[in-house]
């Protein structure tokens, strides 16, 4: 079937100017799920967005990210096309813990204008729109569902976690019903450059500006506006709407762009497993469960992180050659004198490690650590000097760690190995150092790209309010995880769903206001 | 608009995301690299390297000369095994653990009594 209701921005001339009630930007996981729920409502929604139906080097190039923090590539699992990264996501599900949306007093900046029971049922409704059944992730219970046996861990201070996985793909999956919408105008390759007020002393949003790459211009003018385009877009198309507040909409508190956070993804620390590995594996892959797949973790319960005073942390397991890390330093930092004895202990074993790396024989599980990150007013999105073809600025990503990410999974570690050798499964490696340094170098993120318009009653702390709107207008929303004040380590797609079903309810709130 | 290219277009997404999420966890997914049973390797240098790290970080002086006390009459007896210098002490490993009395020993977290069996296998084969 084709989409054939769609309509190509390309092809759509020049100084037009179309409406709706809502105009959305862009066509994600977030974008989507607000269009379905407005269409359902009845109102006229035009969809936005930048790329087509399939990968475009012409679109990709429009956003481009010039970075210049630690050594990152925020584009690499991006996608620009109808679906947005959906079309290739991992399909990994898990809500954050309540704990997650408290003001922590040890995490400065945390804290959500609102509890976990507000986002509760929009979990539930957020869970039938990814086909994930019920709203449950108790592990024991999960376990024992399909049979499978997890660590004797104490709950106290090491838990065992369970996500779901079900891949949904937003464009295959809705995009023959959005087709279908009479009142849907979806414009693929519709690339927004500006937001723009009625005058510079309002509060209202008239329309959107958006170009092509053909070059060609036009408007969308609507009764609401929402901005979906993902973390690092969401706050380069706010600070690029500059003409009538100078510096950008919505960065009245200089918030915009701010707090970037990413999930990091460490790989550290390994366990010498006691036979049998069965158990080890359950946590090391994903497994059938019901009519999805599922996977347990390693994680740090709510009231263990408040005596460590850490932040969220989760580990999955990684099954490696316990070579390959024996040889660590020779590989990164050169051979240093304490590793001369490790390489002659062994000089085969480890003269394989390093030919074959991680491909020799695995004997280890290596800890797969995926934390929240520290919310950091440095760690920021700002426009770059650098242009894209069509003479816009670029983002320009700083992302920056701290020490205290560093130290929750050290501290992290210290409580999972002593637990995995009172449970005498193993014993556990601790390969981080206990220095004052930062060092967390080969972290990586999980293109989980969040934080930069976060929401905050207080305008003078946030972008937006807790509803997503963006503060002093009356009519702009965001939609995403740019929203999130804090990041928990769940995986945040889940969450952008039930975000977005929230703020779909405030928006047809307002709209029937008037 | 044609809905099979997005099929396509998803299609190689899901292999780009394979491609960008593959440093993450396909590693460990590939296939064996031809080498030898790194289980099959001897584990004597690490349990003498920890028992080493014990004396020089975690053991006070009078925990050493106790140490080196039972090394000389445990090699008395012959060559010092790890489970002759185990049997040797006092406590066992879970004990240890469920009281908390655990030790950093070149990054492995241990029961002190293991760190003090592998400071055993050391000090025997500093003597021997």
């Amino acid at each position: 079937m084709a989409f054939d209701r769609f309509r190509d921005a390309r092809t759509i001339t020049d100084g037009t100017r179309l409406t709706a009630d809502v105009c959305v930007v862009g066509a994600g996981a977030a974008g989507i799920t607000i269009t379905r729920a407005l269409l359902r409502a009845g109102y006229r929604v035009c969809l936005l967005e930048a790329g087509g139906l399939s990968v475009d080097p012409a679109v990709d190039a429009l956003a481009a990210v010039e970075n210049v923090g630690i050594d990152y590539r925020p584009n690499d699992a991006r996608m620009r096309l109808f679906g947005g990264t959906t079309n290739h996501w991992g399909g990994h599900c898990v809500p954050l813990n309540p704990i997650d949306l408290e003001a922590r007093d040890w995490i400065d900046h945390s804290g959500w204008p609102f509890s976990f029971d507000e986002l509760r049922p929009y979990y539930q409704a957020a869970h039938e729109v990814l086909g994930l059944g019920p709203f449950d992730y108790n592990a024991a219970e999960g376990a024992a569902r399909i049979g499978a046996r997890l660590f004797d861990f104490d709950g106290v201070n090491v838990a065992t976690t369970m996500s779901l996985h079900n891949r949904v793909r937003f464009g295959l999956e809705f995009g023959d019903a959005l087709n279908a919408a009479r009142n849907l105008q979806c414009i693929l390759y519709a690339d927004v450059s500006s937001i723009d007020l009625a005058n510079a002393e309002s509060e209202v949003v008239r329309s959107v500006s958006v170009r092509s790459i053909a070059g060609n211009a036009f408007t969308v003018q609507a009764r609401a506006f929402v901005i979906a385009c993902g973390g690092i877009e969401n706050a380069r198309l706010l600070l690029a709407s500059n003409q009538q507040r100078p510096a950008g909409l919505g960065n009245h508190a200089d918030a915009v762009g701010r707090f970037f956070m990413e999930h990091i993804w460490y790989e550290s620390g390994y366990i010498a497993p006691t036979p049998p590995l069965a158990t080890y594996r359950h946590y090391a892959r994903e497994v059938p469960y019901n009519d999805v797949r599922a996977r347990f973790q390693i994680a740090i319960p709510p009231e263990k992180q408040r005596e460590l005073r850490i932040s969220a942390f989760r580990a999955e397991l990684v099954e490696k050659p316990s070579a390959y890390w024996e040889t660590w330093h020779v590989r990164h930092q050169g051979i240093d004198p304490s590793d001369i004895g490790v390489l002659l202990a062994n000089p085969l074993k480890m003269g394989a490690a390093l030919r074959c790396r991680e491909h020799a024989a695995p004997d280890v599980f290596v800890l797969g650590n995926l934390i929240e990150q520290i919310p950091n007013p440095e760690s920021r999105v700002t426009l770059s000097e650098s242009r894209d073809p069509l003479g816009r600025p670029l983002a320009r990503l700083n992302w920056r760690l701290s020490r205290q990410d560093h130290d929750c999974i050290f501290h992290a570690h210290e409580v999972i190995a002593s637990e995995i050798g009172r449970r005498s499964v193993g014993r556990m490696r601790v390969t981080m150092h206990d220095r004052s340094e930062l060092d967390l170098s080969g972290a990586a993120g999980a293109s989980h790209h969040m934080g930069t318009t976060r929401m905050h009653i207080d305008p003078a702390r946030g972008v937006t309010d807790a509803q997503g709107r963006v503060h002093f207008t009356r009519n702009l929303y965001v939609a995403g995880s740019s929203l999130f004040p804090t990041s928990g380590y769940a995986n945040p797609t889940l969450t952008i769903v039930a975000l977005a079903l929230r703020t779909a309810d405030a928006l047809k709130r307002q709209l029937r206001r008037g | 608009m044609d809905r099979r290219k997005l099929i396509l277009s998803g299609a190689a997404g899901a292999g780009l995301g394979v491609a960008a999420y593959g440093a993450i966890v396909a590693a460990g997914a590939v296939p064996a690299c031809p080498t030898e049973d790194p289980l099959a390797q001897p584990a004597d240098a690490a349990l003498l390297r920890i028992g080493a790290r014990y004396l020089a970080t975690a053991a006070g002086a009078a925990e050493k000369q106790r140490l080196s006390a039972l090394a000389e009459s445990l090699l008395a007896h012959g060559p010092v095994t790890l489970n002759a210098a185990s049997a040797s002490l006092s406590a066992a490993a879970p004990e240890d653990f469920a009281k908390g009395e655990v030790v950093l020993c070149d990054g492995w977290v241990l029961a002190r009594n293991e760190a003090r069996a592998c400071a055993l296998l050391t000090l025997a084969s500093q003597t021997a």
